[in-house]
């Protein structure tokens, strides 16, 4: 059960945006929305930078009840190393474009046994992609691009999943699919947040499907809350 | 691996033309060490014991290739034997005939300043002694010797520099064209260490020419009959050149 500590992302001696202490159970998973440029994606990078720097540098994270301040300018560097504790899937896809949609799927994978060979056949029949692994993604569209991050984020299984714009190319007619495998990942204890602008907390029960968000947060006054 | 046979290529091209000059300038060299072996030193002296004390000197010296000392008496029968001179012993007063010491210098180990010591030293043990030298012609040769010595000596400092260029802008350049990729495998969640893939192949493209290199040498020596001989230590000097830009474009280079 992770514990997020208060953190505060500043740009000089301003502050963008603040967010309360949090615990998080395994499995957990969050949805952040508003509807106006808000600072989702502040949060979920300053969420990023916390989870994937706390194991390597406890010292410097050594709190004790302090908030954790962090500079805008942090962030630049986030893609230096990495790391199995956080994985930001942000609006723009990080695809290689030369490459096929295999090849992209397994790029972080060292272990690239049949096994996961099977599940990438899998995962991709389930998005109507089967014909195409073999294909460049280049080809593919932006919708596509963002199926095959997910399912990449699937195969690694990090501590936690951070999906930026989640909503923004996540057609009705895919949306079950995309939720299967995010509950896949809960199964499996990564807590997911995702932020965007539509309103799942009203829309999925109105629509019929199961939510698999437990818990919705919203931005109010550069503040995230309840 | 593109990077590490493009530096391959360029470091082969640059070691071929290398030793295309630095043979011409070796062959001169050879020439000059050959012309300076080829002049006899010649000292005369009456007192034989004297001759044989300067010998023994000379002959634990590098400088000098051969030695030869010859007693009047030798030289007397000598001009009546070989030269068939039977008039020679009844003309010439055996007392007066001095004795000989003949050396040859060794063209690869002298230099200017060892050759006025040796010079000097030989001069310094007595008045008695006749030195015969061509001090004219050595003086030339030797200037010749230092300026080829000087020239190989630029050319390869030329080299060296022209290898570190050329290998830290193709390392720089690699590291910033694989900046995007690794960015995009960070970002994907792959945690492999970039130094890790980094280190392996600035191993493989430093060592991977020079024995490249080593082997086409050998080759042309076998089946061409071209002669280069690349000492270890020059190959060891352009290996730590080309290795010593790896560290150095990774320590000023940005990676993201």
């Amino acid at each position: 059960m992770p514990e997020i500590p208060t953190i505060e992302v500043r740009k000089k001696k301003e502050t963008l945006l603040l967010s309360e202490k949090m615990f998080i159970h395994n499995g957990t998973s969050l949805y952040l929305h508003s509807d106006a440029p808000a600072g989702k994606s502040l949060f979920l990078k300053s969420l990023h930078y916390y989870l994937k720097w706390s194991k390597k540098r406890r010292n410097r994270f050594n709190l004790k009840n302090r908030p954790l301040i962090l500079d805008v300018r942090q962030f630049g560097k986030l893609y230096c190393s990495g790391s199995k504790n956080a994985l930001l899937l942000d609006s723009e896809p990080a695809l290689l474009p030369n490459l096929s949609v295999n090849q992209n799927i397994l790029l972080p994978i060292r272990n690239r046994n049949v096994r996961i060979k099977h599940k990438v056949i899998e995962h991709l029949q389930n998005f109507d992609l089967g014909s195409k692994q073999h294909l460049n993604v280049e080809t593919l569209s932006r919708c596509e691009m963002k199926f095959i991050e997910l399912i990449r984020a699937t195969l690694l299984l990090p501590d936690c999943l951070l999906l930026d714009d989640f909503d923004l190319s996540l057609p009705e007619t895919k949306q079950n699919a995309v939720f299967n495998l995010l509950s896949l990942m809960q199964k499996n204890g990564t807590i997911i947040f995702a932020a965007g602008k539509t309103d799942y907390k009203k829309r999925l029960p109105d629509a019929g499907i199961g939510s698999p968000f437990s818990d919705f947060l919203r931005i109010k006054e550069r503040e995230v809350v309840t | 691996m593109k990077l590490t046979f493009t530096l391959t290529l360029i470091i082969l091209i640059l070691l071929s033309l290398y030793v295309t000059a630095d043979s011409g300038y070796l062959d001169r060299l050879d020439h000059i060490i050959f012309s300076i072996e080829q002049i006899p030193i010649v000292i005369f002296s009456h007192d034989w014991h004297l001759l044989l004390e300067i010998g023994d000197e000379l002959h634990g010296t590098p400088n000098v290739a051969s030695l030869k000392i010859e007693r009047n008496e030798e030289i007397l029968e000598k001009m009546m034997f070989e030269y068939e001179l039977s008039a020679a012993d009844r003309i010439l007063d055996i007392d007066l005939l001095p004795n000989v010491l003949r050396f040859h210098l060794n063209g690869s180990e002298i230099s200017e300043q060892s050759y006025q010591t040796l010079m000097n030293n030989i001069q310094d043990k007595s008045h008695n002694l006749s030195v015969v030298t061509q001090d004219r012609d050595f003086q030339s040769l030797f200037d010749l010797k230092s300026a080829i010595v000087i020239r190989r000596l630029i050319l390869f400092s030329g080299l060296l520099l022209t290898l570190f260029i050329l290998c830290l802008t193709l390392r720089i350049a690699s590291i910033k064209q694989n900046n995007r990729y690794w960015r995009i495998y960070y970002r994907a969640g792959g945690t492999g260490k970039r130094v890790l893939s980094f280190l392996p192949e600035s191993i493989v493209s430093s060592f991977l020419p020079v024995i490249c290199f080593a082997l086409i040498l050998i080759a042309a020596e076998k089946y061409l009959l071209f002669t280069y001989f690349l000492d270890l230590n020059s190959l060891l000097i352009i290996i730590g050149t080309v290795l010593i830009t790896s560290p150095i474009a990774w320590a000023v280079t940005g990676k993201q």
